[in-house]
């Protein structure tokens, strides 16, 4: 199958090598406005050449606009598509946004599949990823070899818009486990519990979560537990927020994560993992998680 | 080895009987039909603490809370009368971390050594003999009084020299399971008024880091109309009081944990003192105004 991929993201590179060993791949990266060689794939010189070269369309960017400008621009993509052709689009993104735009191409024959990828690491992992899809289950099954190699587990959830909306969910409660660990993890230190015990305990109890059983055995030594920018994750999030004004939900938590992981973009950059947050837990109760010294109150000790 | 156990509720009535058989064993209760129900099983009935004490070499508590397990102890005709240098105290109380320590430290005036070792996990582990005991305190005693910990369940962790470690341990779980047992049901409410699959979002979660210990067990059990808690809800706010309290005196901010006990308050205060925890499902339902379970099929797509 003739692949396109268009993007730079967080999982492009590994991607694109995987789809290489069984796939022509032609791709097209729109932010340096030229075609970028990823090790074996072909460049296309524009955007609407790669989407007449492909039957698959892959696209991964930031933003919706972003979205929108690759389809529309000049040469776009959309003056390539042609009936038969299915656009993934993996761009995180308002659900009814992507259903309005699976309108539009669909009244030229071509299926938009909303498929964006949750993975806080750029290559995502049989057990710590997802792929949630919405928008035609026929064109889904008939490309799910193709769509296996961009994320090892796929869901299909419903029509246009649905993947989106399953995506920012998953990016909701991934982000409150975080700081959820964080928070309790603070109280653990400050009263003078060890890392490997609260570990130990909890990873085996009904207070089991991703977060605790990744983020722990890095804690003390400032590692890393993600890949995942604070930038892209606050998108998310930030996102998860608006549907939850768009459907009246309250999503107390959540939106408290939003603002959180707002705080942490703002005082340690948008290009930090998320494991940056750590960084505002110390600093809101007085504690180093590298050293413990600084753990425990003089009246506990 | 003579064992002793006081406090013979539910949880620990269910910890006391993997004692019987096993040790000798005195129970002690103000329920007499706890205390009828042992002595059936073959242990022996004490009128006091102090004789529970005076009849064993390890002594086991579980209680409601630290008040109560201060009052079995140094209250009148309690385990302090009847205790002698190198017994041993266990308590397995849902309690207070500081008040435990300061118990252990009056206690090791009479050369007897206490330590806690509360356990975590549902009442279907306790009675099964795979719940979670979190013990911390003297390692000397832990490792004399292990066999005893081990006949409840095998799953013993000793969590460091420190007296109330792991009823730290314990609260701070509890503190975890309940943020993000909320924060889960609420962004699946979310998704549901959105109009997705229940079925959807839980698989897409559990292959995530959004994966925790509700989108495992609580989420497939309502999609398939399973109870999955049996908790008081009135219990629960107060572990989640007990353990704010660890992060507040000790001047942690807790935003996270701040909203899961509100929303627990809110709906006691709704629902009343008999409400359960299971009962949050429908509270998060209607604060969002839709239905995390599917709809019963109607007749017409049942037939379709």
């Amino acid at each position: 199958m003739r692949i396109g991929y268009v993007g730079d993201g967080l999982f492009a590179t590994a991607a694109i090598q995987r789809l290489l060993a069984t796939h022509q791949v032609t791709t097209f990266t729109p932010e340096s406005d030229e075609a970028v060689n990823h090790g074996g794939a072909a460049a296309a010189s524009t955007l609407a050449q790669l989407a007449r070269d492909a039957d698959v369309i892959v696209v991964s960017l930031p933003t919706h606009s972003a979205l929108r400008g690759v389809l529309f621009g000049s040469e776009g993509l959309a003056q390539g598509l042609s009936a038969g052709k299915i656009v993934v689009d993996q761009t995180p993104g308002l659900p009814d946004d992507a259903r309005a735009l699976a309108q539009e191409l669909r009244n030229d024959g071509v299926v938009l599949l909303d498929a964006p990828i949750h993975s806080e690491r750029s290559d995502p992992s049989p057990e710590l990823s997802v792929m949630t899809c919405g928008g035609s289950v026929d064109a889904f099954e008939s490309i799910r070899p193709v769509l296996a190699l961009l994320c090892p587990n796929l869901v299909h959830c419903g029509e246009s818009g649905s993947g989106r909306a399953a995506h920012l969910v998953v990016a909701a409660v991934a982000a409150c486990n975080r700081l959820i660990t964080y928070e309790c993890a603070t109280v653990g230190v400050k009263n003078g519990l060890a890392f490997e015990h609260m570990a130990a305990v909890i990873n085996k109890s009904s207070g089991a979560n991703s977060a605790w059983a990744r983020v722990l055995p890095v804690l003390g030594e400032r590692g890393h537990s993600a890949d995942l920018t604070l930038g892209t994750a606050l998108e998310e999030l930030k996102l998860a927020s608006r549907l939850a004004m768009q459907c009246g939900a309250p999503l107390l938590f959540a939106n408290l994560a939003t603002a959180m992981f707002q705080s942490a973009a703002s005082q340690f950059g948008a290009t930090g993992t998320v494991d940056e947050i750590a960084r505002m837990f110390e600093a809101s109760a007085a504690i180093d998680f590298t050293d413990p010294s600084t753990w425990v109150s003089a009246r506990l000790a | 080895m003579r064992v002793g156990y006081i406090g013979l509720g539910a949880m620990g009535g269910a910890l006391a009987r993997h004692l019987v058989g096993k040790y000798t064993l005195t129970v002690l209760d103000l329920n007499q039909a706890a205390v009828k129900t042992f002595e059936a099983l073959g242990a022996s009935a004490a009128s006091s603490p102090a004789e529970v004490a005076r009849n064993s070499d390890i002594v086991l508590l579980c209680l409601p809370r630290s008040a109560d397990v201060e009052k079995v102890i140094f209250g009148p005709s309690g385990l302090a009368e009847g205790l002698s240098a190198g017994k041993i105290v266990i308590d397995q109380t849902s309690g207070i971390p500081g008040e435990t320590h300061e118990f252990a430290q009056r206690l090791r005036a009479l050369g007897v050594s206490m330590f806690d070792a509360p356990v975590s996990g549902a009442m279907a582990t306790a009675v099964a003999g795979t719940i979670s005991v979190i013990a911390s305190g003297p390692k000397h005693a832990f490792e004399q009084a292990r066999p005893v910990l081990t006949s409840i369940s095998p799953n013993v962790f000793h969590c460091g020299e420190r007296v109330g470690n792991g009823q730290t341990i314990k609260a701070i779980n509890n503190m975890i399971n309940a943020c993000c047992r909320f924060a889960t049901l609420e962004a699946v409410a979310m998704g549901r008024k959105y109009g997705l699959t229940l079925q959807a979002m839980t698989e897409a979660l559990n292959h995530s880091t959004g994966r925790n210990y509700t989108t495992t067990g609580m989420l497939p059990n309502i999609a398939q109309g399973r109870q999955s808690t049996k908790f008081a809800l009135a219990l629960q706010v107060k572990d989640m009081n007990q353990a704010m309290l660890l992060g507040t005196d000790r001047g942690v901010p807790l935003p996270m944990a701040t909203i899961a006990r509100g929303l627990l308050q809110i709906a006691l205060n709704t629902l009343g003192q008999n409400a359960q925890l299971e009962q949050m499902i429908g509270v998060i339902e209607s604060m969002a105004g839709t239905r995390l379970a599917p709809s019963p099929l109607s007749p017409q797509s049942a037939q379709a």
